[in-house]
């Protein structure tokens, strides 16, 4: 699955030790769903996209 | 760019300023690989010069896994541990503590009592700081992340079913009749620290799926 986290991120100024400490979450599992190695849950998902004020298919996309 | 930038910052430091613990993961395992080696070292010498196998066993375990945070927390990268992990830690360390002297005083005087029951006490007393370890253990599993949580459970199904396939191999070789003899109960001690062992190997083989550019 794709997804836009990495630049969302960099157009709020976060590092990922922000975004993480912001989702409670650790930094690996941002890296992790950054770099596409991870998706995140439902739950999870909706969290980013509440966070970036966003709906959650304009920042997750299954890819072709 | 911006977020390349970030994550270079990010990669030197963790942000430990804005977070409310200042306790690293690699600060952690170091005084864990310390405080065990420290243990290690008396209970090899005086395993070896009162002649007990038992503490000599106990002191090659305890350094090898002292020996094994020494060196993760030497080649880990400095992350500032998030609050429940750093309440495990406060739950991990008073058991290892309990365990630590639990088995010192259950295998010095199991052999000396007389009365059955006693015995039988105190050699089950170990147990009691095992179980608060399990506890503690099943706490930062529920509560840690959900890919930490992934991770762990990985790591746990390959220790578990490493350990049951070696120790059933283990119990297949007897009837080769190759001059092997081990007791039961020395079989049944093993299970757990071999448990941990290959979970500790494991879990950052697992980690590294999930890992890129750092």
């Amino acid at each position: 699955m794709n997804n836009h986290v990495r630049e969302l991120r960099g157009e709020q100024g976060w590092s990922q030790a922000d975004l993480a400490e912001r989702l409670d979450v650790s930094r690996q599992t941002v890296n992790a769903i950054e770099t596409g190695k991870y998706d995140p849950s439902l739950p999870l998902a909706f969290k980013i996209a509440a966070l970036f004020g966003r709906p959650i298919e304009s920042i997750f996309d299954p890819g072709a | 760019m911006i977020a390349s930038m970030d994550d270079h910052r990010s990669r030197r430091m963790s942000r430990p300023s804005k977070s409310p613990s200042k306790l690293t993961n690699r600060r952690a395992l170091a005084m864990m690989g310390g405080v065990a080696v420290l243990y290690a070292l008396p209970c090899l010498i005086a395993g070896v010069l009162g002649g007990r196998r038992w503490l000599v066993t106990v002191g090659v375990v305890v350094a090898i896994t002292g020996v094994a945070w020494l060196l993760c927390a030497h080649f880990s990268r400095e992350e500032v541990l998030r609050p429940v992990h750093v309440r495990y830690l406060r739950e991990f360390f008073p058991a290892m503590a309990g365990y630590v002297v639990l088995i010192m005083v259950s295998g010095t005087w199991v052999p000396r009592m007389e009365s059955v029951p006693a015995r039988v006490a105190l050699a089950a007393l170990p147990l009691l700081p095992i179980a608060l370890l399990i506890r503690a253990m099943v706490r930062v599993l529920r509560d840690q992340d959900e890919l930490e949580r992934r991770i762990d459970l990985e790591a746990i199904a390959i220790a578990a079913m490493s350990t049951a396939f070696g120790f059933f191999s283990f119990g297949l070789l007897p009837l080769a009749d190759i001059g092997w003899h081990v007791g039961g109960p020395t079989v049944a001690i093993w299970v757990m620290p071999c448990l941990f062992a290959i979970f500790g190997i494991a879990k950052p083989l697992v980690a590294r799926r999930y890992r890129d550019h750092e």
